[in-house]
């Protein structure tokens, strides 16, 4: 079939703009890259020379591992209470009728429609007052706070769509609730906790906003201590904070492709429904 | 152009060796037919036996693998679907949601641009003809299913399309349903005398409506014939299942219409392919249940043993859905959530509310005084309105067509997608700090800028409005995208492929199907994308002048709280940033209640 020219040109120009920003992404990032590399970089198209000894640097200046550690600790903790907290929600609103239904959906919605930054800083003042700020479990609260919302968003669909026919043939043929749960539910369950939890993985990583307002010294994620540097150019060499930008940018990225073999990639935006 | 496409008179409509292939499968072998004007022809068989197929490749919603279908002396598969004009009625009926019965059913007239007041006088009359004058003016998902089925072949009709196409119509209406509407489709066809295609799997309805039945397997045509000829003489052992042979006995060839089984001889008619299985001699007799005749043992007799009886009467309604009330114990295990909420995130606004109300010095209203008195404060409104709403607007025309563009699912599509994830996973710290490399008086950009003479000193990018408002669109667009595509690939596919057998072109599609069924979702993206935008904070600290032109709000609220402990100054700002993003959120989704909100599928299906 033919197509007309100016369909054409058009499908070209769509092509183009994508392409356009797409090239701009990757230049970006190969720069922050080569620049971690450069033994030398001053005005001049590539460094003169690469060199790891950035690296070396940035691990031992601004305690690499130690942030690592901090920033899984965190974000395990935030995927596994997220999950215990936010299934049996979804649960309840994919299979109950209970009064006040809808406020509660409305309730688990308002925390992703507000940016943290507007509710983090009340949050934040809040758990300073409760002596949890600077901690690591207010850094933990306070990531909880759009990701369980975000595990009850994706696994209420999820379940509505499990035959509720299962659940009873379980009962029928002699399970109590716990096996139920754990023979029928918890399979079937699988692939979307998994992608829940991994969407949530690779946001919690990717967190700066809360984890920067509640964070103390010793509870800081990459994220935020990446801010730290580049907040304050000068003190360190650029290179050095290009090698922590590329750790960083290896964490996230590993987590992501791990991630996209097992989501599609619009579930790691919030879809609303109305 | 239109005109002609839409003339009902044709001689004959000719399928030629038409062939669909999907990667190594043949969905379609070489299927030839002809149809003559007038016809009603259905094709018959199990699903995945091809015939959906055959009448997609002729409705033009399938390209052909090998060879060709002709209208009369003209070849029409090089034709897109709505320069076919051949009128489709699909399964699941896929009318347009966010259009009321009349607006549906007048759609194809509309794409052929005839005059308003023809186009309400054929409407009037097929709504007359389907019997649905009570609910002309309701829209789709206002109907029982059966009148939908009946909107959807009354929009086929109307157009008086040369050729008519059905895809298993009346699979999805409950068997009392479906023998009324069986007794309209004949009554239709026989009042407009309109050459139809019926696809269906059931054989009984293929027998009581066509004139000639195609019987389909494995993407080959096993026989045509009329009714009559399919029902008594079926051409081989497939046709013969397939019209209710339920028996089988194999015996060894005796003569060319005599089998012998046992001791017992069997005379038959020889059907015309006499396939074989178990060597040349062996054949399968077949005959219907009721062909057999219980008689006295004797030697005309085979003696049988009944091993089961099954009643031979229909059960005309489905076991009822029990309706009993659940006692909902499973409410409770919202609560852990719900008091989380609560404790998290209610409680903190509560009191940052309150404390906002209670300043340092002052009245009540201090804090909120202050603000729009002091500058340094109240420009920060109009500066994050400034860089928030550009940034939304760009994001949101850009997402459109890429998103539409990539609407379908394909490898080109699963690539983009996932690159397009990238940024938002490197997050807002990251992009600032690589656009403060790659932007900068030293980065690529100024130095293919300067290399392509298009300056002569390095372009400032960076530290100033251009620079936030860039790290807004690249950490933004990739979001707004996202929710774009789930929401285009969330239209139900079969509502544009309706659009364009009644002769919508690309533009139409977009215009009368995709864009009224997207703007809801598109308000929705809209606003997401602005509560973000609005609350920059790290890029713009560190890729704007925090201190001037890009001194957002976020910043004023930190530097409140974190710079001067001033967390009840601080509360009031987060407090007014709230408000204000709810208020836009409000604008714009108020604005939504203009444009069509049901469901975006195509009927109940």
């Amino acid at each position: 079939m033919q197509t007309h020219p100016l369909a054409r040109l058009w499908n070209a120009a769509v092509w183009v703009l994508t392409l356009f920003f797409l090239v701009n992404v990757a230049a970006m990032i190969a720069m922050v890259a080569l620049n971690s590399f450069a033994a030398r970089w001053f005005n001049s198209w590539l460094p003169s020379g690469l060199t790891l000894r950035w690296y070396e640097s940035a691990w031992g200046e601004f305690q690499l591992d130690d942030l690592l550690i901090v920033t899984m600790e965190v974000t395990l903790a935030v995927v596994v209470i997220a999950a215990l907290i936010g299934i049996p929600a979804a649960y309840a609103l994919a299979r109950a009728d209970f009064p006040g239904k809808r406020l509660a959906q409305v309730l688990f919605l308002l925390p992703m429609m507000i940016p943290p930054i507007t509710y983090g800083i009340p949050l934040a003042t809040v758990l300073y007052q409760v002596d949890l700020g600077g901690t690591m479990a207010g850094v933990v609260i306070a990531n909880l706070v759009p990701t369980v919302p975000f595990v009850i968003l994706v696994m209420t669909p999820f379940i509505e769509q499990i035959d509720t026919n299962l659940e009873s043939a379980a009962r029928i043929f002699g399970a109590n609730t716990w096996r139920m749960f754990l023979h029928v539910l918890v399979p079937l369950l699988a692939p979307g906790i998994l992608a829940a939890s991994l969407i949530v993985m690779v946001r919690t990583i990717g967190m700066f906003e809360l984890t920067f307002l509640t964070a103390g010294p010793d509870s800081q994620t990459l994220v935020v201590a990446l801010y730290y540097a580049a907040f304050a150019p000068g003190v360190r060499a650029g290179q050095s904070i290009s090698a922590m930008a590329v750790v960083y940018m290896l964490l996230s990225l590993a987590w992501l492709l791990i991630a996209l073999r097992f989501v599609n990639p619009t579930q790691l935006v919030t879809r609303v429904k109305s | 152009m239109q005109q002609q496409t839409s003339r009902a008179a044709f001689r004959a409509l000719r399928l030629d060796k038409v062939s669909r292939r999907f990667k190594e499968h043949w969905a379609l072998k070489e299927m030839t037919l002809a149809i003559e004007a007038g016809e009603f022809v259905a094709l018959l068989g199990p699903s995945g036996c091809g015939k959906t197929t055959a009448l997609n490749c002729i409705a033009g919603l399938l390209q052909l693998s090998g060879g060709s279908i002709s209208l009369d002396e003209r070849r029409i598969d090089v034709l897109p679907p709505e320069k076919r004009g051949f009128g489709m009625v699909f399964q699941n009926y896929a009318l347009f949601p966010h259009m009321n019965v009349r607006r549906n059913i007048g759609f194809g007239l509309a794409m052929r641009r005839l005059p308003k007041a023809e186009i309400a006088a054929r409407v009037d009359k097929a709504i007359r003809m389907v019997q649905l004058e009570a609910h002309a003016e309701k829209l789709p998902g206002q109907l029982s299913g059966g009148q939908q089925q009946r909107v959807a072949i009354a929009r086929a009709i109307v157009i008086e399309p040369p050729l008519v196409l059905m895809d298993e119509p009346l699979s999805n209406l409950d068997a009392k349903l479906r023998l009324e509407m069986r007794a309209e489709i004949r009554r239709i066809h026989r009042e407009l005398g309109r050459s139809t295609i019926y696809v269906t799997h059931d054989q009984e309805e293929a027998l009581s409506l066509a004139d000639r039945i195609v019987v389909m397997k494995d993407g080959i045509v096993r026989q045509v014939g009329t009714p009559e000829a399919l029902y008594h003489r079926p051409a081989n052992l497939d046709v013969a299942r397939f019209m209710g042979f339920r028996n089988e006995i194999a015996g060894v060839a005796e003569s060319a219409n005599a089998i012998r089984f046992s001791d017992v001889r069997l005379e038959g008619r020889r059907a015309d392919d006499g396939v074989t299985s178990g060597g040349a001699n062996r054949l399968v007799a077949v005959f219907r249940p009721d062909d057999l005749e219980p008689v006295a043992a004797g030697p005309a007799a085979i003696p049988v043993t009944v091993t089961a009886v099954e009643y031979g009467g229909r059960a005309m309604s489905r076991a009822a859905s029990s309706g009993a009330p659940r006692i909902d114990r499973a409410a409770w295990l919202a609560l852990p959530a719900v008091i989380f909420v609560l404790a998290v995130f209610i409680l903190p606004f509560a009191y940052g509310l309150v404390l906002s109300f209670t300043p340092k010095q002052g009245g009540a209203l201090a804090n909120y005084v202050r603000f729009f008195s002091d500058p340094n404060f109240y420009r920060t409104v109009g500066i994050t309105l400034w860089l928030a709403l550009p940034a939304t607007l760009i994001n949101v025309l850009l997402s459109v067509p890429i998103a539409y563009r990539l609407r379908y699912p394909s490898r080109s599509q699963r690539f983009v997608t996932a690159l397009l994830v990238v940024p938002i996973t490197l997050g807002t710290v990251l992009i600032a700090d690589g656009l403060l490399s790659y932007l900068g008086p030293q980065g690529w950009m100024n130095r293919l800028l300067l290399a392509a003479g298009l300056t002569g000193e390095p372009v400032r990018l960076v530290h100033n409005y251009t620079g936030v408002l860039l790290s807004l669109i690249i950490s933004g667009f990739p979001f707004t995208f996202l929710l774009t595509l789930s929401y285009i690939t969330g239209v139900d596919p079969n509502l544009p492929k309706a659009a364009m057998t009644l002769g919508a072109g690309p533009w139409h599609q977009f215009r009368e199907i995709y864009l009224p069924l997207l703007l809801p979702g598109l308000a929705v993206a809209f606003c997401l994308t602005f509560v973000q935008a609005f609350s920059v904070f790290p890029s713009a600290v560190l890729l704007g002048a925090p201190a001037g032109p890009t001194r957002v709000i976020s910043i004023a609220a930190w530097q409140s709280a974190y710079e001067d402990y001033d967390y009840s100054l601080a509360s009031a700002v987060a407090m007014l940033m709230g408000v204000i993003q709810l208020a836009v959120t409000m604008f714009v989704l108020g604005g939504r209640r203009l444009l069509y909100r049901g469901p975006v599928a195509g009927g109940k299906g």
